[in-house]
């Protein structure tokens, strides 16, 4: 989990065996401490999974990770290039593909609009923008939506958009907080099989969710998170260990008891 | 239900203002209160003929009514209490309706309404005790017909097709914005009201509601009981009809979810560049021919530049300001563009995390800015110029334009990174926004000045050459501030982006 707690300085170049490298992100709101100084290696070509209860700490540490917070301290390394360093920002989201939560996407744009939109402003040649525009609006099951205003989406289909930007440059590492949030199982199924097919061939996945299911599907490593901190993280089988990962998960956050009732319920 | 809904759009209404500015709030509410207060005075301060006196204030009475319906209908009705925040309670849809109508009057801002009403009162006062009383029942009816009619207003314009809303919101502001051009010429059409020298327009203001208040007062005065009482109940008859209607028309906003959406698939054939600058021009051009907000604002630059320019002519014969409605189409088209990264709201997440992407997005939204823009202000500088006949002018339209359209699109950009305002949770624009708007008027404005200056110094002299050096000045200083305020715009972008971002996730 930890390999060192030291920031990085200025000239220094990022671990580059990591597609992505947190060292010491801190972020604080007055008084209160959403992520206390966290440092976490994500391999290279693995598929890693973000876990913690709600107010976490995850959407900010992912925030800063991928350069759309300034973190208080600290900073991140996509495959070596650290983002909060002038020199390395601009390799940095190059390699990188992002989709936030909570963030909107231009409403009065249509799907269409905002890959073409997206890929000239990345200075793709119009030929590779339309070719991975059709593909992924085919592969996504937004072929007939691609001329339909992002704002009429529904919010599946805007999360399904919004992966096809993050996916369009051909990024080596995605950063999606809460991907398959509000997404069908047909369409959950097919982004699972895109997200496998993408690591299979070296790239980076790192995800945040709360669907333990998900993870013990699809992951090889995992971290939890919890008040700010990484209390546990590594291979999907160290973390989970024989009681599996939702219990691992409710024993590394120190949850209360989860099986208790209403009164008014048994009346 | 009626107590709880007005404790809890009280509720919303508080937690809004607590996150908006509290002095600009004052400022709204000072303003309407003044504008209350003047039309007050316009009855007090009436004239000898009875009758052309409560035609005048009748007129005045009309932008206040019509005022209130459009802003309902605009604002989609109460921006704190929303119909759909109450779609999955169990209640029934009829008890809600008549709830909703009963909220709509315990409205604070219809207090405002019902003293400007009151100026019929004013007049009413100078005409004997019975067209007082029969003023005041009027007011009151007029009053409870503005909130009922408002709140259905409102809620005509609900969560139907996108396009539909955006439609309604876009026409809606530009029969506002028409509604403030004609104001100019309030003072000459209510000098002939009072004169009773148009006894054919007297009539439409007499038979539209806001003129039953002057109309039952009148008929007090005359003894002409039965047509005051006509003119009394009116009011309550029609606010009856409009209420029988909206359970109907709330139920078919509360049910409505998505509507048809816009479909928009054509592959045009690309007219700007492949580049990064030409793809945000033209996601920009989009956004200002799509998004209701921007494209209203310019349809207003465009009607206040010719509107302003073309009343004088039409109303008195004056063509001098014939050959300024194109640079003050730019300053107004220039003003309300300096809130670009506002409006947008949090989308600018996708210029943060793409490479190298602020310079293109500045000087895109620059380039999208101009190609909508230019064509039309240099048309209608050279139509209106030409058919004023004011050839002496030609330097100075021709100079103001070339500043004006390179200083506007400097500014903004540049006042698009600063001080950035977010639109409220409707969408809509904040009295921050307005008064950041009104600055930039004569910001953009100022950037003409050293045109300006040759201009004038050649029209006092009499010299020609001098006055058409400041046209060539004007180009100089036109493409300076284009360039190098782009540019400021762009270092602050890039330094700033990121905090910008956070403030409009706030």
């Amino acid at each position: 989990m930890t390999e060192t707690r030291r920031p990085p300085g200025p000239a220094e170049a990022g671990p580059a065996e990591a597609g992505l490298a947190l060292r010491g992100l801190r972020k604080a709101y007055g008084p209160t401490v959403a992520v206390a100084g966290v440092d976490l290696d994500i391999p290279s070509g693995s598929f890693y999974g973000l876990v913690g209860p709600n107010g976490a700490g995850k959407t900010t540490l992912l925030s800063m990770a991928v350069g759309l917070l300034a973190p208080d301290a600290g900073d991140a390394a996509v495959l070596g290039h650290w983002m909060w360093q002038p020199a390395t920002t601009d390799q940095a989201k190059q390699e990188l593909g992002v989709l936030p939560t909570g963030l909107a996407l231009p409403g009065r744009l249509t799907g269409r609009e905002l890959l073409t939109y997206l890929g000239l402003l990345r200075g793709m040649s119009p030929a590779t923008v339309r070719a991975r525009s059709d593909e992924l609006l085919d592969v996504l099951g937004l072929a007939d939506a691609g001329g339909t205003m992002i704002a009429d989406y529904s919010t599946g289909m805007t999360k399904k958009i919004g992966l096809a930007a993050a996916v369009l440059h051909g990024p080596r590492v995605l950063v999606l907080d809460e991907p398959l949030e509000a997404v069908d199982p047909l369409s959950a199924m097919t982004i699972s099989a895109v997200l496998r097919g993408f690591t299979r061939r070296g790239g980076t996945v790192v995800m945040s969710t709360h669907v333990m299911a998900l993870v013990e599907q699809l992951c090889d490593r995992v971290a939890v998170m919890a008040r700010g901190a990484i209390v546990r993280a590594g291979t999907l089988d160290q973390v989970a260990g024989p009681a599996g990962l939702e219990q691992a998960f409710l024993d590394a956050v120190g949850s209360g008891p989860v099986d208790r009732e209403l009164s008014w319920f048994a009346s | 239900m009626v107590r709880i809904l007005i404790a809890l759009r009280g509720a919303i209404a508080r937690n809004q203002l607590a996150r908006g500015s509290r002095w600009a709030l004052w400022a709204v509410v000072i303003f309407g209160l003044a504008a209350a207060g003047g039309t007050v005075a316009l009855g007090i301060s009436h004239g000898s003929d009875a009758r052309g006196s409560l035609d005048r204030v009748s007129a005045v009475l009309l932008l206040w009514f019509g005022g209130q319906l459009a802003q309902a209908a605009m604002n989609g009705g109460d921006q704190a209490l929303r119909p759909e925040l109450l779609a999955l309670l169990p209640l029934n849809r009829r008890r809600l309706a008549w709830a909703l109508l009963a909220v709509g009057l315990a409205d604070p801002a219809l207090v405002t309404v019902a003293v400007a009403y009151a100026a019929v009162i004013a007049v009413a006062a100078g005409l004997g005790p019975a067209a007082v009383t029969a003023a005041v029942a009027g007011v009151a009816g007029l009053t409870g017909l503005t909130s009922v009619a408002a709140t259905v207003a409102g809620g005509t314009l609900g969560p139907g097709s996108r396009r539909g809303r955006d439609l309604g919101t876009m026409v809606t502001a530009l029969a506002i914005s028409f509604l403030a051009l004609a104001a100019t010429l309030l003072p000459g059409l209510l000098s002939a009201l009072q004169t009773g020298r148009w006894p054919g327009f007297a009539g439409v203001l007499r038979a539209l509601p806001s003129g039953w208040p002057g109309d039952a007062a009148d008929a007090a005065r005359r003894g002409q009981w039965l047509l005051m009482t006509a003119a009394l109940l009116g009011p309550v008859a029609l606010a009856a009809l409009i209420a029988a209607a909206w359970p109907r028309i709330l139920r078919r906003r509360m049910t409505l979810s998505g509507g048809a959406a816009h479909h928009a698939e054509r592959r045009t054939r690309r007219l700007l560049p492949a580049t990064p600058v030409g793809a945000v021009a033209g996601k920009e051009v989009r956004l200002w021919l799509r998004d209701p907000v921007r494209v209203t604002c310019l349809l207003i630059a465009v009607i206040v530049g010719v509107g302003a320019a073309l009343i004088p002519r039409l109303a008195t014969g004056h063509s001098q300001l014939l050959p300024f409605a194109g640079p003050l189409t730019v300053v107004i088209a220039g003003a309300v563009a300096t809130n670009l990264y506002g409006n947008d709201g949090t989308s600018l997440w996708l210029t943060v995390v793409t490479p190298r992407a602020a310079a293109a997005d500045v000087r895109g939204r620059q380039l999208a800015w101009l190609l909508l823009v230019a064509p039309f202000a240099v048309t209608e500088t050279v139509a209106l110029t030409a058919w004023s006949g004011q050839h002496a002018l030609w330097p100075w339209a021709a100079g103001l334009l070339i500043a004006l359209l390179g200083g506007a699109a400097g500014l903004a950009a540049l006042g698009s990174v600063i001080a950035v305002q977010p639109l409220d949770d409707g969408g809509n624009p904040t009295p921050t926004w307005s008064l950041k708007v009104h600055l930039s008027l004569y910001a953009v404005c100022l950037t003409a000045a050293p045109a300006a200056a040759l201009l004038t110094a050649g029209t006092a002299s009499h010299d020609t050459a001098l006055a058409w050096a400041g046209v060539a000045v004007a180009a100089l200083t036109g493409a300076g501030c284009g360039m190098f305020l782009g540019r400021a715009a762009i270092r602050r972008l890039q330094a700033r982006q990121v905090a910008v971002l956070r403030l409009l996730a706030a």
